[in-house]
């Protein structure tokens, strides 16, 4: 595993000489990272990407020296020219070059074999486990991310405006809205057409500080009045962030997802306040990354199609000198079965890897791949528990203490800044 | 008796003044309604008044106002057997989309719109989802009970509700063994009808629970196990006995707290966002509700008193974003659409979806300002001519006001008699609407946007 720790490095001497030579290695950077500041706890970004199908991390993260891996899948087995290496014997298909790029570059990390105990095989159930952090409970009814922004509305406190001065977190897809983002208080704002989040000026626009009944009891009508001053700001906001004709724009492959995210891009951009945001590729019910059968081309263009957005979405926010603040992690119910079926397709497994991206990564790849000897439910076991993640994302990137929102203690994990 | 009660947060506001000590203030109001008295009224029990609301109802006094609200007239039961049809058609084709726009239809067009908003006081009150339920005749049908109930026995209702089918299936406990009792079952019961909060539950959830024991929802169908259920004695509300699940709702509909937090729930749907008063100063409908057992006893206190007719209540409700929809379409008979309901969902409000078992959100987080740009965008396809939500509105109103439609609308969308500035763009549109021929309907689009975005429509 390519990971140095930045005592090493300062121990051997190298920062100073590999500074002095103008030519920084992504590896080396990123142990050089831990010097600078972590990014703020007051103004980090996530975004949660929900993979719905069930990913085949075996097809993801590829162990394409492993023969077990290759006997098991006799026709979905990666051979070693259709992957980029990453570790020894481990690579991602050739087409995620996109995000390989990113991995280079200090922005794209995986972390090997993610789940959790006894982990469900039911697609309903398993994506609720993921969403909401809370395998025990067999009625959850708020997501892990809802009730991190419930931590961040402003507590329902005498003489607190009961109106939120940022919309506390957006999802943009056209599906249901995930459990993920739902919170008790928050309220999660939902873009089917992300669009919609512009303000349609066919009839004009409110008018500020008027239409109000200038009564004392119309107290909450300035409130709303304040309210709407703020929304057609952050509409400004958003207008100039959206703008096409700036220098230097990424460009984003034409396809929905990169289209979300392409919008998450500009709201980011736009610096609305909003900390949590959420898309997803994969659609809603089984999902299609739910391969069964004839997994080998739909899955790999899935990955490309995923790769592809994700690294224009990444230099869209590198561009813009925003990615430091931003953290991005992948989630799906399950990965898949070692063994593939009779259906050149895979069924459903138990634990699978994981992507992080965005700033502030110390290691690129984080944990050893799984020993496909030993399987749960036909797939492999985990050996980092998914809530460890939250954790680590909770407290070093939205300053909020991981066991107040996961109702338990997990120990984070050390692959953030 | 403070603890048990859950969060239903008194957020002082600015310039507010201090709650009254004197609970004279539910004495029934003697005056007859100004149209600012009726507005007021009606945008609490119905969202917004019609013009004809507005002229019918001036003059009478509240209590009057409350009969004829809760009268169930011929044209009730016309507009019953209009609408059923398409219930029917939604239920039969599990179309929880069909279903959710027929419901919303209900909402603004019903001639009853205080039985239909009372209905959904209850589905918030008892956290009933139509995802959680995931079984659409089902819920219609318990919908259909709280319907039937929503202003009627405070005793008979929970029983139509905790013993239903759809509330098993709404917590996820379908199958009740009496040697793994669900506890959602008893902690979904403490939450909702008393108010618990997580911390005070004790051992009761676990004793509710074991009175659910031998019940099993399969295929939408109550089955009862007289193998598995629990006869033992249980401690349940402070009470020792071999209780079943058919002895609960009486002991909720009995105990003082159930009474005093439903009548803080009601204060919160009828009076006020913003401010919680007292249990002491909420005694008296809480009281109509244990003693007299009746929801429209309570209900009417609190909409004939005087308190309600007071300063102190006014404006301080903001609209979630259902209301908002409802009270623009009902003031100007416009039309309801999926695309309308769709809308709503995404603003974060499904109507037939509370958040969770507390309710929705509180009304002040649908107003954060991506979601205030929704609403906007909202209103202005509404006003605007696109079929897919509803188009013609604006059409409509130039039929039926003509010339007078400004005065029309600052009738309907504003507070009558107090002086609303709403600026001069809204004297610019008038005086083009006076003046314009062929562009009018344009013309009023613009002025039922620039009303229904302005702060005084998004309260009520």
């Amino acid at each position: 595993m390519r990971t140095l720790s930045r005592r090493t490095l300062l121990q051997s001497g190298l920062a100073s000489a590999v500074v002095l030579g103008g030519h920084i290695p992504g590896f080396l950077r990123r142990a050089l990272a831990d010097e600078r500041l972590s990014p703020s706890i007051h103004d980090s970004i996530v975004v949660a990407i929900q993979l719905a199908g069930g990913n085949d991390g075996l097809n993801t993260v590829v162990p394409y020296e492993n023969d077990i891996y290759q006997r098991s899948r006799p026709t979905l087995a990666l051979k070693k020219k259709d992957v980029i290496p990453l570790q020894q014997g481990v690579g991602i298909p050739a087409r995620m070059k996109g995000v390989f790029d990113g991995l280079e570059q200090g922005s794209f990390a995986v972390i090997h074999a993610v789940g959790y105990s006894n982990p469900s095989g039911d697609h309903d159930r398993a994506m609720e486990i993921w969403q909401t952090a809370q395998p025990d409970n067999p009625h959850p009814e708020t997501g892990w991310l809802g009730r991190a922004a419930d931590h961040l509305v402003p507590s329902p406190k005498a003489g607190a405006s009961p109106i939120p001065a940022a919309s506390p977190s957006v999802f943009i897809s056209e599906i249901a809205t995930p459990l993920t983002v739902i919170g008790r208080a928050s309220v999660c704002v939902k873009a089917a057409d992300p669009a919609s989040l512009t303000l349609d000026a066919s009839f004009g626009f409110p008018a500020i500080g008027e239409g109000t009944s200038k009564f004392p009891s119309a107290a909450c009508e300035s409130l709303v009045s304040d309210a709407i001053a703020a929304s057609l700001r952050t509409a400004e906001r958003v207008a100039e962030a959206s703008r096409e004709d700036k220098p230097g724009n990424v460009s984003y492959p034409s396809t929905l997802f990169a289209r979300r995210l392409e919008w998450l891009a500009r709201l980011i951009r736009a610096e609305l306040g909003t900390r949590i945001f959420c898309t997803e590729m994969g659609g809603s019910g089984p999902g299609s990354f739910d391969t069964h059968s004839l997994q080998a081309n739909n899955h790999g263009e899935l990955l490309g199609e995923f790769s592809d957005a994700l690294a224009a979405f990444l230099a869209d926010l590198a561009r813009d000198r925003i990615l430091e603040r931003v953290i991005v992690y992948t989630y799906s119910e399950f990965g898949r079965t070692v063994r593939e079926n009779g259906r050149r397709g895979t069924d459903h497994g138990s634990a699978a890897p994981i992507f992080l991206a965005g700033g502030g990564l110390r290691q690129s790849v984080v944990g050893e791949h799984p020993d496909l000897r030993e399987m749960e439910n036909g797939g492999v076991k985990h050996t980092v528990d998914f809530r460890q993640i939250y954790a680590t994302i909770l407290e070093r990137r939205l300053g909020i203490p991981s066991q107040q929102v996961l109702s338990a203690s997990f120990e984070p994990l050390p692959i953030l800044v | 008796m403070t603890s048990h009660c859950g969060e239903l947060h008194d957020r002082e506001m600015p310039h507010a003044g201090a709650f009254p000590a004197s609970s004279d203030l539910w004495q029934a109001s003697s005056h007859p309604m100004s149209r600012r008295d009726v507005a007021h009224l009606l945008r609490r029990v119905a969202a917004n008044p019609t013009a004809e609301e507005l002229d019918g109802f001036s003059g009478q006094l509240p209590d009057a106002v409350f009969l004829l609200l809760t009268e169930e007239s011929p044209r009730y039961h016309e507009f019953e057997a209009e609408l059923r049809p398409l219930e029917e058609a939604a239920v039969r084709s599990n179309a929880a989309n069909a279903y959710r726009t027929w419901f919303m239809w209900r909402l603004v067009l019903s001639p009853c719109p205080l039985r239909e908003w009372m209905t959904v006081f209850w589905l918030e009150y008892f956290g009933l989802g139509i995802e959680r339920v995931a079984d659409l005749a089902l819920f219609d049908d318990v919908v259909r009970s709280m319907r039937r109930l929503a202003l009627g026995d405070y005793h008979e209702l929970p029983a139509a509700v905790l013993l239903h089918p759809a509330f098993l299936l709404n917590v996820r406990a379908p199958l009740n063994y009496r040697s793994d009792p669900s506890e959602q079952v008893g902690a979904a019961i403490l939450r909702t009808c008393l108010g618990y909060r997580e911390q005070d539950f004790s051992a009761q959830a676990g004793e509710l629970a074991r009175a659910f024991s031998g019940r099993f929802i399969n295929r939408g169908r109550l089955r009862v196990s007289e193998f598995e259920r629990d006869t033992g004695e249980k401690t349940i509300l402070g009470r020792s006995k071999a209780f079943e699940a058919e002895d609960i709702p009486r002991l909720i509909a009995e105990d003082a707290r159930a009474a005093s937090w439903t009548a803080r729930r009601l204060y919160r749907w009828f009076c006020c966002d913003t401010r919680m008063p007292s249990e002491e100063f909420l005694s008296p409908p809480a009281e109509q509700l244990r003693q007299n057992g009746s929801v429209a006893a309570a209900v009417r206190l609190i909409l004939s008193s005087q308190w309600f007719f007071s300063e102190a209540v006014r404006r301080q409700k903001l609209r979630r974003p259902v209301e908002f929809a409802a009270a623009l379409l009902r003031a100007l008979k416009g039309r309801i659409t999926l695309r309308t309901v769709t809308e709503l969902t995404a603003m974060g409000q499904d109507i037939l979806q509370p958040t969770t078992l507390d309710g929705w959100s509180e009304a002040g987080n649908y107003f954060s300002p991506l979601a205030l740009i929704q609403r906007m965008n909202l209103a202005a396809k509404l006003v605007g001519t696109d079929e897919n939500f509803g188009g013609g509105l604006a059409r409509g109103a130039v039929e039926t006001w003509g010339d007078d439609l400004p005065n029309a609308l600052t009738d309907l969308m504003t507070d009558q008699a107090i002086p609303v500035e709403i600026g001069s763009r809204w004297e610019d549109l008038r005086a083009r609407y006076a003046a314009s021929s062929g562009d009018r309907e344009r013309v009023a689009a613009a002025m039922i946007y620039l009303l229904a975005v302005s702060p005084v429509f998004q309260t009520a």
